[in-house]
This record gives C-alpha cells, sequence and structure tokens, in this order.
C-alpha cells in the first residue's frame, strides 16, 4: 500500500533521514519505534508531503506521493494524526470534527461518521460545544483520533498517541487503535516511544537510530530481540 | 455641553466602526500569515480612489460604486499577494523578508497613486444628502450609512467566520497551519483569499469616509498607524479585539476632544495605549487566534 523507498531528508544543511526504507500492506498495523530524534517524526513528514525527501521513492498504490501537494493527500486516504495533537484550539471540538471532513471526498459521509465517532468517544460527544483547547489530554487524544476518522482514512498514521498520557489511558488508546485496524479497516502505521505496547498491537515493525532503520520484523521477533529488549523494553 | 458630548460619542462610535474594519483586515492577516502588511494603508487609499472613479467620474449609484470598489480592491490585494508575497511564505528569512515586501509594496502604491491621479486632494460628494434628526442630535445621513454598513459587515464577516467552510478553513489555517494542510486546506489558496478579503475591508472603510475626508495618495499613512495601535489594543491576532479596541480608541479620541483642542487626539489615544499595554501587556483581548 505504502512503499517508502531510501528516502533522505535533510533540515537545512542537517541531513536527519539516511536512505529510510519503510513498507506497509493494507491491512497491516506497522510500527515504526526509536528514542527521541530518531527521525521517526520527520518520516512521517515526508510522508505526509509537509517536509520533501531530497532523494528516494515514496509510493502509495500507484501514485508518486512526492508529487502531489500535502493537502491533497487527506482525500487520497491519507490521514495523519501529528505529534501533541496539533487540535485547533480556538474551534469547539464539533468544528475540529468538521474540519476532518473538509475535504470533498469526505462531505458525503459525513453524519454517519460523526455519529461513529461520537459512539468511539462518549467523552467527547459531551463536550462538542466546548473549545478543543480546554479539553484534558486524553481528550485531545481521542478528539485528534475521531478527527482522522472523520476523513474515512485508509491508512492512518499516528505519531505518538500515547505521549504525556496516564497509563490507563494509554492501554485505552491503543485499545482503540487496534479497534480502528480490525473493525473499520484501515491500514495503521504508528510511531511510538513505547516499544512494548507498540509491538503488542502490531503485525510488523521497524527500528530507528540517528536517522537510519537499524531493525525491522515481524513485532514478536522484535519483542524477543536481545538489543530491543534491553535499549527499548528496559528488560 | 451634554449635547455636545452625545453628539462627539456619535462621532467616535462612527470613527470607531471605521477603525474596526481597518484593524480587523491588518488582524485577519496576522492571525494567518503572520504577517505586520505595511501595505494595508495603500488598500485603504485605494478604496478611497476606486470609489472616486466610480462614483464621482462615472456617476455610478452610491451602493453599486462601494460593490464595486471592495470587489476591485480584493482582486488587487489577492493578485498582489499571489504574485510578490506567496514567493516568500516558507522561506527563510520571512520574518524580515514580509516587512519589505509589503513596505515595497506600499511605496509603489503611493507613487503608483501620485502619477495617476496626481497629488490633489480628490473630493467625493455625499452618497445621500440631508441629515436626520435622532434624540435631538442632528446626523448626517452619510455618517448613519457608515455606522449601518460596518455593523453589517462585521455582523457579516463573524457569521462568514463561524459558518461557512471558507471561514472555517481561515481559522483553522490562523490556528494550526501544518494541521489545517493535513486535513485538506490550500493554504496557499487561503491566504490569496484573506488578502483579498483584508484589503476589500480597509477599502469599504476608506470608500464611506471619502466624502467626510478627502482622497490624496498618503491618505494611507495615518490610518496604518492608527490600524496598528487597535490591533495592539485590543490583542494582536484577536478579531474581537480589533472590533472592540477600534470603537474603544475613536470614542477615547472623540471624547478627548471635548476636554482638550483636537490637536491632542492623537496623545490621547497613544497615551490610551501606553496604560492598556501597561496594565495587559498581551492587549484587552489577549493575543489569540479566533
Amino acid at each position: 500500500m505504502l512503499q517508502v523507498e531510501s528516502i533522505s531528508v535533510s533540515y537545512g544543511d542537517v541531513q536527519v533521514l539516511y536512505n529510510v526504507t519503510v513498507e506497509v500492506k493494507k491491512g497491516e498495523i506497522v510500527t515504526l519505534l526509536g528514542s527521541n530524534g530518531a527521525g521517526k517524526t520527520t518520516t512521517l513528514k515526508a510522508i505526509s508531503g509537509l517536509m520533501r525527501a531530497k532523494s528516494g521513492k515514496l509510493t502509495y498504490g500507484v501514485l508518486d506521493l512526492q508529487t502531489i501537494p500535502a493537502y491533497q493527500l487527506v482525500s487520497r486516504g491519507i490521514v495523519m494524526v501529528p505529534e501533541g495533537r496539533r487540535l485547533f484550539p480556538n474551534m469547539t471540538v464539533y468544528e475540529n470534527l468538521l474540519m476532518g471532513a473538509y475535504h470533498r471526498e469526505a462531505r458525503p459521509g459525513i453524519n454517519g461518521n460523526m455519529d461513529r465517532v461520537t459512539e468511539m468517544f462518549p467523552k467527547i460527544k459531551e463536550r462538542l460545544r466546548q473549545m478543543a483547547g480546554t479539553l484534558s489530554g486524553g481528550e485531545q487524544q481521542m478528539l485528534a483520533i475521531g478527527r482522522a476518522l472523520m476523513s474515512n482514512p485508509k491508512l492512518l498514521m499516528l505519531d505518538e498517541p500515547s505521549l504525556g498520557l496516564a497509563p490507563n489511558l494509554v492501554e485505552q488508546i491503543f485499545e482503540t487503535i487496534k479497534d480502528i485496524n480490525r473493525k473499520q479497516d484501515v491500514t495503521v502505521l504508528l510511531v511510538e516511544q513505547n516499544a512494548n505496547m507498540a509491538l503488542q498491537i502490531a503485525n510488523r515493525g521497524y527500528v530507528m537510530e540517528n536517522g537510519k532503520i537499524v531493525l525491522s520484523g515481524n513485532s514478536k521477533d522484535l519483542l524477543n530481540n536481545d538489543q530491543v529488549r534491553k535499549v527499548y523494553l528496559g528488560l | 455641553m451634554s449635547m455636545q458630548a452625545a453628539e462627539q460619542l456619535i462621532n467616535g462610535l462612527i470613527l470607531g466602526a471605521m477603525y474596526a474594519l481597518v484593524a480587523s483586515g491588518l488582524s485577519l492577516i496576522w492571525g494567518s500569515l503572520k504577517m505586520l502588511n505595511f501595505a494595508h494603508g495603500e488598500f485603504y487609499m485605494l478604496g478611497g480612489y476606486m470609489v472616486f472613479m466610480a462614483f464621482t467620474i462615472m456617476g455610478m449609484h452610491p451602493l453599486i460604486a462601494l460593490i464595486f470598489t471592495m470587489v476591485s480592491v480584493f482582486l488587487m490585494g489577492a493578485i498582489l499577494q499571489h504574485l510578490l508575497i506567496r514567493p516568500l511564505v516558507d522561506k527563510p528569512g520571512w520574518d524580515v523578508s514580509h516587512i519589505v515586501i509589503t513596505l515595497g509594496i506600499s511605496i509603489f502604491l503611493q507613487n503608483f497613486a501620485h502619477r495617476v491621479w496626481g497629488e490633489n486632494f480628490q473630493n467625493v460628494p455625499y452618497f445621500f444628502n440631508g441629515t436626520s434628526t435622532i434624540f435631538g442630535l442632528g446626523i448626517s445621513h452619510q455618517r448613519i450609512l457608515i455606522l449601518v454598513v460596518t455593523v453589517l459587515v462585521i455582523f457579516l464577516l463573524i457569521t462568514f467566520l463561524k459558518k461557512s467552510r471558507a471561514g472555517w478553513a481561515l481559522r483553522a489555517t490562523a490556528q494550526d497551519r501544518d494541521a489545517a494542510t493535513l486535513y485538506g486546506v490550500d493554504v496557499q489558496k487561503v491566504y490569496m483569499w484573506t488578502m483579498g478579503l483584508s484589503a476589500a475591508l480597509a477599502a469599504l472603510s476608506a470608500a464611506m469616509l471619502a466624502p467626510i475626508y478627502s482622497v490624496n495618495p498618503w491618505m494611507g499613512n495615518a490610518v496604518l498607524t492608527k490600524g496598528f495601535i487597535v490591533c495592539v489594543l485590543g490583542g494582536l491576532g484577536s478579531l474581537e479585539g480589533a472590533i472592540l479596541g477600534g470603537i474603544l480608541l475613536a470614542t477615547a479620541e472623540s471624547l478627548g476632544v471635548l476636554f482638550w483642542s483636537s490637536e491632542w487626539k492623537d496623545v490621547v489615544s497613544f497615551a490610551l495605549l501606553i496604560i492598556v499595554l501597561w496594565i495587559r501587556p498581551s492587549g484587552l483581548f489577549g493575543t489569540k487566534e479566533w
């Protein structure tokens, strides 16, 4: 479904990604692990067009992503929940959800999607008229995911959805991601620092260090890999 | 005295409505593009000349002339944004380059107007003659028109921002540009429309004031300064701040005239600005996006 073939990305003169190759197949949950500054977020930004790769290939189905402006990707089904949620803080919860369905293709399904999202997140439903900036961290993350679901995603990319959340909320968010993948048939690319949780719901994983992919494989194999256990699971 | 005060209060309200229109345009641009638009005064000036052309020279009906003015200056703003400012957005040095380019546009437009229309002050007759007496106060129909049109336009602007898809796109862009892009908003297009809208608001205010003041190539300078004062007073980037700040400033100026002579008007407005910033450094409504 998504093929990232040896892309390199720089911020100005500083190169941050070196020949990164990632593949996501339809129906999978793939996780991208690594510590802060390893290049996980940059990889997602390159896929979503917020940053441009200076070499390499990005293909989605038959589309060459490098030739499509960033704002058109959402209508092709590539939807990102960015790091730090990035809600529209001075818009209401309801308006934030509507912004998820801003693009033309999502408009016909807007009512059905709204019902589905509010059913999934009852807490959000209680707060539709509230400003998004006034929600708690967990509610904001749910709204961010809800907003993404309003866009009819085929490939959902989540950047550190567990960041800054209490452990019971983290579990709930990961359950939700699993549900979205299984029940709503959405392919997921998940960036995480919480390697343990991520590998438990993912089919496959990649480990990044200093802008390179250093390890990849099945979640089971990665969970049993000595290096991963030592560095990322603290075992 | 009380009659005079009431009259000054009405004048203040009318002037405040105009400040509000000019400042909300500046505020829209600051909110979305994070740009201080030094050419804003020149869109105001162009509004004056467009109504001069449409009403004085071509003799259009006043309302048609107002619409013609808004549409033509909207297009000028949008085109200048597209051709000259867009190439600089997102490029290194934007913090300085946006000031240089808008100052450049400002100087160009002033001299352009000077060349085309000359340095003579041009007069625009009142759109509607006559005076009505309201609560014992004589108010000219021109001033009533200004008040009604401004209130209507501000109401339409707020409705547009809160209720329309384009308005959501504009607010989303102002609040989080990357997130807006991820959800399908073409932010460059939003910038173009916002610049047009902002220019059209300034032009409308100039067009309605043209019969009271006169039209000249440099009329934008004083207005730009006032616009920035209103924006900072209300909280940079806040639309409510721009509207209420405008009314507050103009009322203070008009009432100040009662106590001191009218040359002291600017002293009153800057003193008000200093006091407000002293007490609330982020302006009356704080710096926030809509």
